[in-house]
């Protein structure tokens, strides 16, 4: 009998280990989408992870704006309730100024695009750390697509790798598997911005005869297939010409602040490229 | 069985909120993993299914809500529950000693093993010494972590892990 429940136990091991790695096998390329199994998966966690976020913004207001007066508020009890209340008012004022100024900038950006837009918000963020993705709070029924280009007020934002009914996943231009297509806006050069994980993006293949200096403006040249020409993309902030090397380093630093991403447009545009399969069949 | 709902809920608050402070920091590759923790106090309780399948699920969470390898931290957790259950025939994870040893090497490995399935798959990714520092760093810290965890659990949950420990045997 014990036997049995081991063999039992060591089938159900294997099936466990051989699921996983099945998992893992099916990574051609990083060029996979949310399945079936996924979406299900996402529709069902992304409206606590919107809970919990918003809960968390509000603890974080609640704590700030009540919590720290509790000391002051003994001095004067009814004259603090006042303060406390216009504080929190104000507060709320602020911070609906704060969206509108967001929201204002995003409709000026609106307008320099000829594609239509869709706003969204973040809802996550990846939860690895080394990879950088966000959950947006818009998908398929909304008309999004995968590999449309996501962008801000400020520029380029990402593009969409993963869609379900109601979300989509966003894999934002700093990851590592990320590649935008760019131009040097001055010297016209076409060069490849790549992710690093971290603040700071590099191009790749700048030759030596390179002009590019510090200071110099990086945007989309629209060869990609997934970004409109013309899209602001970032700043070179250092070129280093090394000895021995085939190519300039050379690096970027994106115009988007993608620690402080709230409110994104999605651009309707279906993408053009081949290799990335726009429709799940 | 409350406790192991409670901890799969836990877990799984937990990977959803982690995305909003492990990102787009300084210490974005620093990761106090709870869940590693939440397995191996698993283990004390519960068979080898129950806590598989718990670690599991946390990870296919990961998997499914990050941009990663698919399967990669299904995988990992996996083999976190392995290095734990390995780990608790050498020390004795009731023990505080045996909790930051068993618990540290157990992340330090999955980093390791995090590693090595990147460079299998070919991700262009780039390693830097920071990475190599935080995965030993983050190992270390959840390992010291892990007895207050523990504690708390134990606590909150009214349990006296060595008297449970000897009635089972």
């Amino acid at each position: 009998m014990k036997g049995a429940i081991r063999f039992s136990i060591l089938w159900i091991w294997i099936l466990l280990i051989s699921f996983a790695l099945f998992m893992l096998s099916s990574n051609p390329g990083l060029k996979r989408t949310w399945n079936s199994a996924d979406k299900f998966i996402v529709e069902l966690c992304a409206p606590f992870e919107k809970f919990i976020k918003k809960t968390v913004d509000f603890t974080e207001n609640f704590w700030l704006n009540y919590f720290y007066l509790v000391d002051v508020r003994q001095n004067n009890i009814e004259l603090r309730k006042e303060i406390d209340r216009l504080r929190m008012e104000n507060d709320q004022y602020v911070h609906l100024l704060g969206t509108f100024e967001r929201l204002q900038e995003l409709i000026k950006f609106d307008y320099t695009i000829n594609w239509p837009v869709l706003a969204a918000s973040v809802i996550g963020r990846d939860p690895t750390g080394w990879f950088k993705s966000v959950i947006i709070d818009k998908g398929e029924d909304s008309g999004l697509k995968l590999n449309m280009p996501v962008v801000n007020a400020r520029g380029v934002v990402g593009r969409i790798v993963s869609v379900s009914s109601n979300y989509a996943k966003v894999l934002l231009i700093i990851d590592q598997n990320s590649g935008v297509d760019c131009i040097v806006r001055r010297s016209r050069e076409g060069v490849i911005l790549k992710g690093m994980s971290n603040e700071i993006c590099k191009l790749d293949y700048v030759v030596k005869s390179s002009s590019i200096v510090s200071g110099d403006f990086v945007v989309t040249s629209g060869l990609g297939g997934v970004f409109p020409k013309g899209l602001p993309v970032g700043e070179v902030s250092f070129v280093k010409d090394m000895p021995g090397e085939l190519f300039k380093y050379v690096e970027v630093k994106p115009v988007v602040d993608f620690s402080r991403l709230e409110e994104i447009l999605v651009i309707l545009k279906e993408t053009e490229l081949l290799d990335h399969p726009t429709k799940k069949n | 069985m409350i406790l192991y709902f409670i901890l799969w809920i836990l877990g799984f608050i937990f990977t959803l909120m982690k995305g909003k402070w492990v990102n787009f920091t300084v210490l974005s590759y620093f990761d106090l993993d709870l869940i590693a923790i939440f397995i191996a106090y698993f283990v004390l309780f519960y068979g080898q299914i129950a806590v598989g399948a718990f670690a599991f699920g946390q990870g296919l969470l990961i998997d499914v809500m990050s941009y990663g390898l698919y399967g990669c931290f299904t995988l990992l957790y996996l083999g976190v529950f392995w290095v734990v259950y390995l780990g608790c025939k050498l020390f004795d994870i009731r023990e505080v000693k045996g909790q930051i040893i068993v618990i540290s090497m157990a992340v330090f490995l999955k980093k390791l093993i995090f590693y090595f399935l990147l460079i299998i798959f070919s991700i262009k990714v780039e390693f830097s010494l920071s990475f190599a520092l935080m995965s030993v760093i983050s190992a270390i810290v959840t390992g010291f972590f892990a007895p207050f965890i523990f504690y708390l659990l134990n606590f909150l949950m009214g349990v006296n892990v060595k008297e449970l420990a000897a009635f089972s045997k």
